[in-house]
């Protein structure tokens, strides 16, 4: 959305305002906990821990399995559940993980 | 340091004065009822988060039902399945081993078998299954010596696998599988494989009859297929259509009774008709079919807004019963705890879940899918299954993916 886009727009759009306040990091926390079920610290090459992943490498490996380029039973499917804003609030958690 | 008397005796005086200032632990309470996979994620989360986490769990050492059958096959030692709950305590649990005896929701307080009373702001019980006395004509809990269930993991483990290992030669295994629903719904079919291949290294003229009073089952097609292709010969279904939803046993005789047909056996492991644990029920928490019912949105029981029921024990709708899902359940549980509780942010409930079966050496197959509330319920979002067709790498990655999840759950469950 333009800066410019007129005020009576947002006002009639709450879920466009909503989503002007970016990606929302402790959803990303949320979300990532249901991850750590495999993703775990103690994760391997297969099942690579996903607290310390570079957050566009993440994004990059979600759309793929969304796109078919990667294939894996799960995570295919896992990332058609994840809406473009889930996968944002993912990456924005990872990168505040990074910088602590 | 060394303690002076003098010093000591100046302490506790200054102690004194001071108390005043001690503040009592004002941190809510939530006491949980069960350590395994749903009570411990539980628990861990819980006391990751600003609030008094007391574990109710009787056993010392606990033994993973998940990953039991892997024993059986010779893939695992019984001991790899055994965690103890010290992680947890240095977590700040506080860890009670003893047996929940009863639960006053009205007063919020839980009476330990030990005669301690506990009381909570919020209850989480996650105690399990436990079985359905009748399911099997013939069949007890006291009978379990003579035909184990190894169906809560630990000494009957050990039983099953000690009796195969005894069997005579050319002798009979005769696996009798329980109706829907029960835990792990791929365990059974697995239990069949791990068995047969532990037969095949060491009684390879051993047979093994499996009678399912159902006329389907999880994954069924993956393991017909490694019935025929591991175990050629070996493995017969015999399923309602030719009378095994009629099955009695008689374990003094050991012999199991198919509609009438009387089939004598060396080993039966009779897994029986299940429900929800013994502390769900004198909760007053079930329902007519034994299992507990909770809203979708946070685990929270129907009959009690105090109370979580996580787990096997709970009746919520698409997820099977399994670890995964579990320790899925409670982290949600645990979420809506925190936000009422601690006034903490509150996100929607996702819930997600994988099986995985070993099929036989590094040949392993996966289910899964997620979930979310729709229509008063836990509904499937979308599921995936192994292919039949997959080749042999792959489904030596799924093995490896499975060994990976297992370190990753108990890790998170006990570390």
């Amino acid at each position: 959305m333009s800066a410019r886009a007129p005020l009576a727009a947002l006002l009639a759009a709450p879920v466009a305002a909503a989503a002007l306040a970016g990606p929302d990091p402790e959803h990303g926390a949320w979300l990532g906990a249901h991850c750590a079920g495999c993703h775990a610290e103690s994760g391997s090459a297969a099942m690579p821990p996903l607290e310390g992943m570079d957050p566009d490498a993440f994004t990059a490996a979600i759309e793929a399995y969304r796109s078919g380029e990667r294939t894996h039973l799960a995570m295919q499917m896992f990332a058609q559940t994840l809406s473009a804003s889930d996968v944002a609030d993912l990456a924005a958690w990872l990168a505040e993980e990074d910088t602590r | 340091m060394k303690l002076h008397r003098r010093t000591l005796i100046g302490g506790l005086a200054a102690g004194a004065l001071a108390t005043p200032m001690i503040a009592a632990d004002t941190r809510p309470r939530v006491v949980v009822i069960g350590g395994g996979a749903g009570g411990a994620t539980a628990a861990r989360h819980l006391a990751d988060g600003g609030v008094a986490v007391t574990l109710i769990e009787p056993a010392r050492r606990y033994y993973t039902c998940f990953f039991s059958n892997l024993y059986l096959g010779g893939f695992r030692d019984l001991d790899d399945l055994a965690h103890g709950y010290g992680g947890l305590a240095a977590r700040g649990v506080n860890v009670i081993h003893d047996r929940a005896a009863d639960v006053d929701r009205d007063a919020r307080r839980v009476t330990l078998a030990g005669g301690a009373e506990l009381s909570y702001d919020r209850l989480i019980v996650a105690p399990g299954i436990d079985f359905v006395e009748g399911s099997v004509p013939g069949w007890s809990v006291a009978a379990q010596n003579a035909m184990p269930h190894a169906y809560r993991a630990g000494s009957q483990t050990r039983l099953l696998r000690e009796q195969l290992a005894a069997m005579r030669e050319g002798g009979v295994f005769a696996l009798i599988a329980p109706p829907n629903p029960y835990r792990c719904p791929p365990g059974p079919y697995e239990r069949v494989c791990m068995s047969a291949h532990y037969l095949s290294q060491h009684n390879p003229s051993a047979k093994i009859l499996v009678i399912d009073p159902k006329d389907s089952f999880s994954k069924q097609g993956l393991f017909e297929a490694a019935w025929r292709d591991h175990y050629p010969g070996m493995i017969e279904r015999i399923g309602p259509d030719f009378g095994a939803d009629k099955v009695a046993v008689d374990p003094d005789a050991m012999v199991v009774d198919i509609d009438g047909m009387a089939e004598d056996v060396d080993v039966c492991n009779v897994i029986p008709a299940q429900k929800a644990g013994r502390i769900a029920r004198i909760a007053g928490l079930t329902d007519a079919a034994g299992w507990a019912p909770v809203h979708p949105e946070d685990m929270r029981s129907r009959k009690d807004d105090a109370v979580h029921v996580l787990g096997d024990a709970a009746n919520q709708g698409d997820m099977p019963k399994s670890a995964f899902s579990a320790n899925s359940q409670a982290k949600v549980a645990a979420q809506a705890i925190r936000a009422e509780l601690l006034d903490a942010p509150r996100h929607p409930a996702r819930y997600a879940n994988t099986c995985w079966s070993l099929l036989g050496p590094e040949d392993g197959v996966k289910v899964g899918a997620a979930y979310a509330p729709e229509d008063g319920r836990i509904a499937t979002l979308d599921s995936f299954l192994s292919d039949g067709d997959e080749n042999a790498e792959t489904r030596r990655q799924t093995w490896r993916e499975s060994i990976d999840w297992y370190r990753a759950i108990t890790a998170e469950m006990f570390g």
